[in-house]
């Protein structure tokens, strides 16, 4: 996947999410930079059930494949103590696709982490997608039934 | 909500990374550290960093050069480092400080 598609999945995630609250309605840039390709996002996301979901992600890539990567998605209780719910992370900082990453569940300590994911291929926005929908049906996450 | 993807110009985060100096306190954009910004400029400051750090140098140097003129007996000197520096793509340094202008550019579109 390239940046341009990265860019377009993305972009194709938010225009179909159901979990997405519509009002208020804005627009979430997705900056695309070329030669060499680079991609940045930051949004916040209000979600219906009282979620809300932080976004931070940005790559480099070479060609087809993204190469390094810096990203956060966070999702959380909107009102307050806005608790935890989950993040996966790089930890604020640029790793390789191929170093691990991690989870956040622990609600009442949110630097707790779990070393679940081997690395951070495909562990992009329709993962988190695929995560939101698991919350919604209440379905167990991956990270809960290995 | 609806997403746009947008392609940025270095003129925008030229002026955006301004903007940042001009909020911490700091003369120039490439004296700004992670570790004085809040959360919410941090991940955009460590993309920059990341990412277009040698593109902003090299535009600042283009945009530089035009204002700059030769002062009567004094040249702009570059010479090479022997290890990179503290500032990522800096891989330059003047032997001879100079004055300029600060360059004024148009206000960033990607901040509306």
């Amino acid at each position: 996947m390239n940046v341009h598609e990265y860019a377009d999945l993305i972009h194709r995630c938010i225009g179909s999410c159901q979990f997405i609250e519509n009002p208020p309605h804005y627009v979430t840039k997705l900056r695309v930079f070329t030669n060499p390709d680079r991609f940045y996002w930051s949004d916040v996301l209000l979600l219906h059930n009282d979620l809300c979901l932080k976004v931070e992600d940005s790559a480099r890539f070479s060609g087809d494949e993204m190469t390094i990567r810096n990203f956060s998605y966070d999702l959380r209780r909107r009102s307050a103590p806005r608790r935890l719910i989950w993040r996966i992370d790089s930890h604020s900082d640029w790793h390789p696709i191929s170093d691990p990453c991690h989870i956040h569940i622990n609600p009442d300590n949110d630097d707790e982490r779990l070393e679940f994911f081997k690395n951070s291929q495909g562990i992009n926005f329709l993962y988190v997608m695929h995560c939101l929908k698991n919350q919604y049906e209440n379905k167990p996450q991956e990270w809960e039934v290995k | 909500m609806t997403a746009e993807i947008v392609y940025p110009t270095l003129d925008e985060y030229a002026a955006r990374v301004d903007a940042l100096a001009k909020k911490y306190g700091r003369d120039f954009w490439w004296q700004l550290s992670l570790e004085q910004m809040d959360d919410e400029d941090r991940f955009e400051f460590s993309f920059i960093k990341e990412c277009l750090w040698d593109d902003l140098i090299r535009h600042e140097c283009e945009v530089g050069s035009v204002d700059i003129g030769e002062p009567p007996g004094q040249a702009l000197l570059f010479s090479t480092q022997d290890k990179p520096g503290s500032s990522p793509g800096l891989s330059f340094c003047m032997e001879v400080l100079f004055e300029r202008p600060r360059v004024r550019r148009p206000h960033s579109s990607l901040y509306r």
